[in-house]
């Protein structure tokens, strides 16, 4: 008997040094674990992208339709008396805002109450609402348009425990673990408890987990409820417990909870739950609204308010009458509380960005300074250029006139598709991206990735290259467009024009104007391809270009923005600023990772892209888009040029007023025939654009070298003093022009302005210099 | 000859031959035009603008400093002048006399007013970030500027100084550039800006090229 007893006391501890032996390296592990998940980038935030943020002043062109669709955005709420930053009222023409709480890139602008007049489409005064101040600029907090999830589809909206309300704290803890204060990570008693329930129903039916238990069972492990499971969680409670406070664990189990689910998405922590039940911020929930999501706590999926509401309502109660328990509450304020609704929005917001198109040349441009990773894991913030009016106003355009193209040409529907962006002139501000006609769809980026050849849309650069040259050529130098044959490698290759026929005595202007092929040809084999290529690169242009003569007529594949580089450049003066979509990039911490600052180059002379767009805007009044003369609203001035190519498979228009430039595409994805051209295309879905948009007539300012002189148009001579009859034509000094030495044969003497080429009450003319005798 | 030498000829023959044609070859087969009368041309130049002076190697006067004057016993009417407040050194002795007004003559605005009224908040707040070394945060602000008012030549001058401040003398320059080419008429603007040009080459190492910019300014002062 000795023996035996020595031998299972020998056979104990052996089992028990064993035991240990294994036991401790594991705990070791856990406790690592713990460690490093708890501490570092443990919950893996995404980065958020905002949109432009807008600036708010009196006289600034804005409507309060405008403003009140920013402000629900913004998830602000109507109310009749705003008083809570996130309220708003309208009463007429006077809206009342308590704004946020934004902290911009550069400073940090704090909640503001103020009041806004306006008067038709723009804002009249603002002021501050308490103290009737006058308010000359404020910045409204931008629309967040984006966040850059992980891999596997989480987001968080991190809260800190001071800044939580109390009483989602106090029903937090009345519902889930009363103890959380006292206990050391466990409640050995409730387990039993628990145990003992579960057993008698045979399942589980009771947890006795503390909130520190659930956090580890979120946080770490999955949703397995073996026996195995459940001692790693008890003893990685008690390691919590040990190496960090209970403020610390509560906060984190704030910011951790599973409390949702958006298609694959899930919703984890209070923040987040706040925006995706109610889209509000949590400090702006009323008390039966935070109550039901500390109800959620324990089941987010069986008490999901959206699918189960009678189900969400009672459990919200319970906690209510768990609250009236411990004294936190009284019983009337308790019932008035169970009396409310649940307040939930019936849909979830989007969780996937609705900007698909913008948020790719966003990812495009942070590529090239952050990994994939970092962008995914450190809480950044972006701050881009976009518009969310003018984007609104490009995808209602497109989506219009597809279907009215499809309708009036008898076109198979959802057949046609199309691209569009819009930026800012002076500095290359991307304001919108449309990839296609479906805009929610994150697929193929038409604006971005899709390379058609451009058509006339290049001849521009050809006349800006022998505008260059005012030794050689001028608005009014004669151009020839008779037959002509170029002689290849491949064989011979006669460019035609689109009306098949030949236009004697045409000048640089009018070929522009109408866009003939054959003179715009010659012109560019006189200046030389490599001249023209030399344009192109200044103007933005980097795709490859192929030397070829067809290049004139625009064999050259571009993407969208590439064209629109183009025209930006053309439209400031010829300054290139390189376009941009980000302005900058903050970390967590608030510190500016990385500025996109506006770049300026002078790309081409100013003063030929003066004349030029004296020629672009002839074409929106008498050339190939002259449609926008009754499509744009009266006195918007605009310049512009169409492109359409072979077989009519692409059309193209792009333009610009004094503010804006965009370009529009519309084709078939199949590189099939439409059967529309630029100007019965494209400039549709241009115009309908512009003829809402808020934009300043283009008026572009005569550069100092420019002068005007009278011109005979049948020679591009000019007229000498004495004679009557001719045309103003603007000129850059220095230039050679051709002089007649008499007066005009044919001196049929013009109406008032009919002979002139271009409006020269538009600009000053200085007639006292210019002409030479 | 041996075989090879004749296909290696005929190779060569056709290389060089294809080296002429290299570059398409335009040809205009178009019938005999009709003679029509034409009337006399002759090609002259169009009357330049106003030539641009010579850089010359004088250096230009500086820009002139208002000096603040010490006021005599009566100051003319419609003087602005202001006090300054007598101060008291360890003695207990009032360091300045009661007659010592100094007087502060009517100064141009250096603080150039912007076009819209809205942005002089936004402006002030550059130039004091300019003053503390805020650069990027102050070309933000000129930029938000901009937003609201794209052509105004004032804030594109604004923006080339604080690109010169950066040590971005490129960009100063392209960007003084755009200034002028927006600055209407306004000749304290355009000279502004030439100096600010001379400034930007001075710091790339292009003398010559900040001279002739020198003298551009002078143009206009």
């Amino acid at each position: 008997m000795k023996i035996k007893r020595r031998r299972l006391l020998w056979l104990l501890l052996l089992s028990w040094v064993l035991l240990m032996v294994l036991l401790i390296p594991h705990v070791i592990h856990l406790n690592q674990r713990v460690v490093a998940q708890f501490e570092g980038k443990r919950w893996e935030l995404p980065a958020h992208v905002y949109a432009q943020s807008m600036d708010l002043f009196g006289g600034k062109p804005l409507s309060a339709k405008q403003l009140r669709k920013i402000l629900s955005w913004l998830n602000y709420v109507e109310v009749k008396q705003p008083q809570k930053a996130g309220e708003y009222s309208r009463k007429g023409s006077r809206v009342e805002i308590v704004t946020r709480g934004f902290r911009f890139p550069d400073e940090y602008q704090a909640s503001q109450h103020i009041v806004l007049r306006f008067k038709g489409k723009a804002i009249t005064d603002i002021q501050d609402a308490e103290t009737g101040k006058p308010v000359s600029l404020f910045r409204l907090e931008p629309v967040r348009i984006a966040n850059i999830y992980p891999k596997h589809n989480e987001d968080r909206r991190l809260v800190k425990l001071e800044n939580v309300p109390p009483l989602l704290v106090a029903a937090l803890l009345a519902v889930e673990d009363q103890d959380f204060y006292q206990h050391h990570g466990l409640k050995p008693t409730s387990i039993i408890r628990a145990g003992l329930a579960n057993m008698r129903a045979g399942r589980t039916v009771q947890g006795g987990s503390t909130l520190t238990q659930q956090l580890v069972k979120n946080f770490f492990l999955s949703n397995e409820r073996s026996l195995h499971r459940k001692l790693n969680e008890a003893i990685m409670s008690l390691l919590l417990e040990w190496h960090y406070d209970k403020n610390e664990i509560l906060e984190a189990y704030l910011n951790e909870i599973y409390l949702g689910q958006d298609g694959n998405r899930s919703i984890h922590g209070f923040g987040l739950a706040s925006q995706f039940y109610y889209q509000r911020e949590l400090n702006e929930l009323e008390p039966q609204q935070l109550v039901l999501l500390a109800a959620l706590a324990k089941g987010a999926s069986y008490f999901a308010p959206r699918r189960h509401p009678e189900r969400a309502k009672e459990r919200r109660n319970l906690v209510i009458d768990l609250l009236v328990e411990a004294q936190l509450l009284d019983t009337g304020q308790a019932e008035v509380l169970k009396g409310k609704p649940l307040g939930v929005s019936p849909k979830a917001p989007s969780g996937i960005t609705a900007y698909p198109a913008f948020l790719q040349m966003v990812r495009k441009q942070l590529r090239k300074q952050y990994k994939d990773e970092d962008l995914q894991s450190e809480g950044l913030r972006v701050f881009t250029t976009f518009d969310p009016l003018i984007q609104a106003q490009a995808e209602q355009a497109v989506t219009r006139q597809l279907k009215r193209l499809e309708k009036e040409r008898g076109i198979e529907p959802d057949s046609l598709q199309a691209a569009l962006m819009v930026a800012s002139v002076e500095q290359g501000e991307v304001l919108a991206v449309v990839g296609g006609r479906n805009p929610r769809f994150a697929g193929f980026n038409r604006a971005l990735e899709m390379k058609r050849p451009i058509g006339s849309a290049i001849k521009p650069a050809v006349y800006l290259t022998a505008l260059s040259h005012p030794e050689k050529y001028n608005l009014v130098s004669l151009l020839d467009d008779s037959e002509l044959v170029v002689t290849l490698k491949t064989g011979d290759w006669m460019p035609s024009n689109y009306d098949h026929s030949f236009h004697e005595g045409t000048n640089l202007s009018e070929s522009l104007i109408h866009s003939y092929n054959i003179a715009t040809v010659r012109l560019g084999l006189d200046l030389g391809l490599d001249h023209v290529i030399q344009t192109l690169r200044a103007l933005g242009v980097e795709s490859p270009l192929n030397p070829f003569p067809s290049l004139l007529l625009g064999a050259a594949e571009l993407p969208p923005v590439e064209l629109l580089q183009m025209y930006q450049t053309i439209a400031a003066g010829g300054y290139r600023s390189e376009l941009r979509a980000i302005l900058a990039v903050v970390n967590q911490s608030g510190e500016t990772l990385q500025r996109y600052p506006l770049t300026v180059e002078q790309a081409v002379s100013a003063d030929a892209d003066f004349l030029l767009t004296k020629i672009l805007q002839e074409v929106a009044v008498s050339g190939t888009a002259r449609a926008l003369g009754y499509l744009l609203p009266g006195g918007l001035e605009v310049a512009g040029k169409t492109g359409t190519t072979n077989d009519l498979r692409d059309s193209w228009f792009a333009g610009f007023s004094g503010e804006h430039v965009a370009v529009a595409w519309v084709g078939r994805d199949d590189n099939k025939s439409t059967g529309l051209t630029g100007s019965s295309g494209a400039l549709r879905v241009w115009a309908d654009v512009f003829k809402d948009l808020q934009t300043q007539p283009l008026e572009p300012s005569q550069p100092d070298d420019i002068e005007w002189a009278m011109v005979d148009i049948k020679t591009g001579a000019l007229i000498p003093a004495g004679c009557s009859g001719g045309s103003w034509v603007p000129f850059i000094a220095g230039s050679w022009v051709l002089t007649l030495e008499d007066c005009p044969e044919d001196s049929a003497v013009p109406e008032a302005g009919a002979g002139d080429l271009f409006d020269p009450e538009t600009t000053e003319i200085d007639t006292s210099r210019g002409i030479m005798q | 000859m041996n075989h090879v030498t004749k296909v290696t000829g005929a190779v060569l023959t056709v290389l060089l031959m294809s080296a002429c044609v290299t570059r398409p070859h335009v040809r205009q087969r178009v019938p005999e035009p009709v003679r029509k009368p034409q009337p006399a041309v002759q090609r002259v130049q169009l009357k330049p603008a106003p030539p641009v002076e010579e850089a010359t190697t004088v250096p230009l006067a500086m820009p002139q400093i208002h000096q603040p004057q010490v006021l005599q016993q009566t100051p003319p009417q419609g003087t602005v002048y202001s006090e300054i407040l007598p101060q008291e050194n360890g003695y207990g002795e009032l360091a300045g006399s009661d007659q010592e007004i100094i007087q502060e003559q009517q100064r141009p605005v250096e603080a150039e007013q912007p076009g819209n009224p809205v942005l002089v908040g936004l402006l002030a707040q550059a130039d004091q970030d300019v003053f503390d070394g805020h650069l990027d945060r102050a070309a933000a602000a000129i930029e938000r500027a901009l937003r609201i008012d794209p052509k105004d030549a004032q804030l594109w001058k604004r923006l080339a100084k604080i690109r010169l401040e950066q040590k971005r003398p490129h960009q100063a320059e392209s960007t003084a550039r755009k200034s002028i080419r927006l600055a209407r008429g306004d000749w304290g603007l355009l000279a502004d800006n030439w100096l600010l040009i001379a400034e930007a080459r001075d710091l790339r190492g292009d003398v010559a090229g900040a001279d002739r910019a020198r003298a551009k300014a002078a143009r206009y002062q």
